[in-house]
């Protein structure tokens, strides 16, 4: 029992080289679920260092080329992944499209990465669960948690039909990071009023 | 309580040997790695045909080990330093110099929670300290060349891919770590390799002169063991200093120590370039070094405890069977030389497989 608890210390990552806060948007049509809009925000130190590759010219802000090498060179890679994102709806796990509008910004030495995984999901009057958990099995990213308010349904301009209440709970993972740290599911309950 | 103390030692020295199975990409997701298959699949649903309720279902959540907790915890204690090194590295930058002192702490205590992770050669250290026991001294060593190593090499392949190539630093120091990393596990695989053949020359030969722990081996033996020693330095400046040691507690030389304390180091830490990067984006690279330099120490302790459990898990085994079962003391270093010795060829070829591209 003692070497067990030992190895699984042992074991502990405590081992990410980038930090990730993040926040989860369901996006929905008047029909039900569309996609998932993502937001990461980077650690300051992470930050500074990919800032420095990719912002050549140092004026804080990325021009479309910049944000072209960007995407090219330190987010692409992330499809082998599956963007860290993973979605179901109950039981059952969804694929996602590949990410749309992806763009990231520079706020006080911040980088911030936004992109859209499209998915769908019809909505009725019985309340659908749709599981969205964002995280890094080779945990050389570490997703911070996030509080509810981080999570949101956002519905197309001046639909409101939708209903939604959102739970925060430890999610499932399969590969190392069980050992290292529990990640993050968020469970979003919507239903049509 | 020696009992207890033992047992404790040996299960913290597997802790640290056992790091291999679990042992990682160093690869950037973002950048270039790709994922081992059990990373990043979640299952589907086990039913085939789901029903509506299936979709509607919330499925229980898992429970959380203390263990995850524990990790969660470390992970928010990193950030939590990588937050306020930034703020002392703008506040040296802003004319405070005093908080170098600050930095270097923080820094400090950053490489030490940095390293207790999987990797940072740990795994080899320990599992050579437990084929060849050594001395405290000599782990204490090989802490402080890892962290010597450590600086250089971050301090070095941040200078090189920012100032002379101009290449994008995160892929650079990602494929240089492939490269690195691969050259490196052919050594580690070749070193396990010498020190698993020199183990069972030993065995083998030795038989039942097992008994005495300072056996003399035949000539054939002792030739055998040097040719061994010889190919494994690739060393063209033989020194025959050891070659009238005998029997299995064969004195660790120094050019081991080196060789197991620059594999354990040689590959880049994103870590210390992610701090070098950023010292030298925010204008203080003499600082940043010097923090690189402090995370390296504390990386090195960590290494180098895992060097000092082994060795003295092993004292305390010796210990407790030298009066009661003296003719188990053979038996039980040959089974540490072979154990360490596997596992060093083990790490070897994960480090080699792992998904580097």
């Amino acid at each position: 029992m003692t070497i067990l608890g030992l190895l699984c210390l042992a074991n502990l990552a405590a081992h990410p080289h980038v930090f990730v806060t993040g926040k989860i948007q369901v996006l929905s049509d008047d029909r039900g679920v569309t996609g998932i809009g993502l937001e990461w925000q980077f650690d300051r130190m992470t930050s500074v260092g990919i800032i420095a590759d990719f912002d050549l010219d140092k004026n804080g802000v990325l021009s479309a080329r910049e944000l072209a090498e960007l995407k090219k060179g330190a987010f692409d890679n992330l499809q082998y992944y599956n963007y860290f994102t993973n979605v179901s709806l109950g039981n059952k796990k969804l694929t996602v499209s590949k990410p749309k509008n992806f763009s990231a910004e520079i706020k006080r030495d911040v980088l911030i990465y936004r992109f859209t995984l499209g998915t769908s999901s019809l909505v009725g009057n019985t309340p659908i669960n749709l599981l969205v958990s964002v995280y890094d099995d080779s945990f050389f990213t570490s997703f911070e948690m996030m509080k509810p308010q981080d999570v949101s349904l956002v519905q197309t301009r001046g639909s409101n039909q939708f209903k939604s209440r959102v739970t925060l709970r430890p999610g499932s993972s399969q590969g190392m990071a069980a050992y290292q740290a529990s990640p993050q599911e968020a469970v979003v309950s919507i239903w049509k009023e | 309580m020696e009992r207890i103390k033992t047992v404790l030692l040996i299960a913290l020295m597997f802790a640290f040997t056992s790091g291999v199975l679990v042992a990682q990409s160093y690869a950037n997701p973002f950048v270039g790695g790709r994922p081992s298959p059990s990373q990043n699949q979640i299952p589907d649903s086990t039913a085939q045909n789901q029903s509506d309720a299936d979709l509607l279902a919330a499925p229980a959540a898992p429970s959380v080990s203390p263990f995850a907790q524990l990790g969660q915890w470390l992970t928010g204690v990193q950030f939590s330093m990588r937050e306020l090194m930034v703020d002392a590295a703008y506040r040296l930058r802003d004319g405070q110099f005093l908080q170098l002192f600050y930095l270097c702490l923080l820094s400090f205590l950053y490489g030490v929670f940095h390293a207790l992770g999987p990797g940072h050669g740990k795994t080899l250290v320990s599992s050579f300290f437990l084929a060849r026991p050594g001395r405290i001294r000599q782990a204490v060593g090989i802490a402080w060349s890892v962290a010597l190593v450590h600086a250089l090499v971050a301090i070095g392949i941040v200078l090189l891919f920012t100032q002379l190539i101009q290449q994008v630093l995160m892929v650079g120091i990602d494929q240089a770590g492939a490269v690195i990393s691969s050259a490196a596990s052919l050594v580690i695989i070749l070193l396990g390799g010498l020190m698993l053949a020199s183990a069972l020359v030993t065995i083998i030969s030795g038989g039942k002169k097992h008994l005495h722990l300072h056996w003399h081996p035949h000539k054939h033996d002792h030739h055998h063991d040097h040719e061994h020693e010889h190919e494994h330095h690739h060393d063209h400046d033989h020194d025959h200093e050891h070659e009238h040691e005998h029997g299995q507690q064969k004195p660790v030389t120094l050019k081991e120590l080196w060789l197991v304390a620059v594999l354990s180091s040689i590959v880049p830490c994103p870590g210390a370039a992610t701090l070098m990067a950023f010292a030298i984006a925010a204008q203080i690279p003499l600082a940043g070094a010097i923090a690189v330099a402090a995370m390296s120490l504390g990386v090195g302790i960590t290494t180098g405890a895992a060097g000092i459990v082994a060795i003295l898990a092993q004292r305390g085994v010796t210990k407790l069977t030298i009066h009661r079962m003296p003719r188990l003391i053979p038996l039980i270093g040959g089974f540490f030389r072979l154990t360490g010795s596997l596992l060093i060829i083990v790490s070897g070829i994960i480090l080699i497989g792992a998904p580097i591209g």
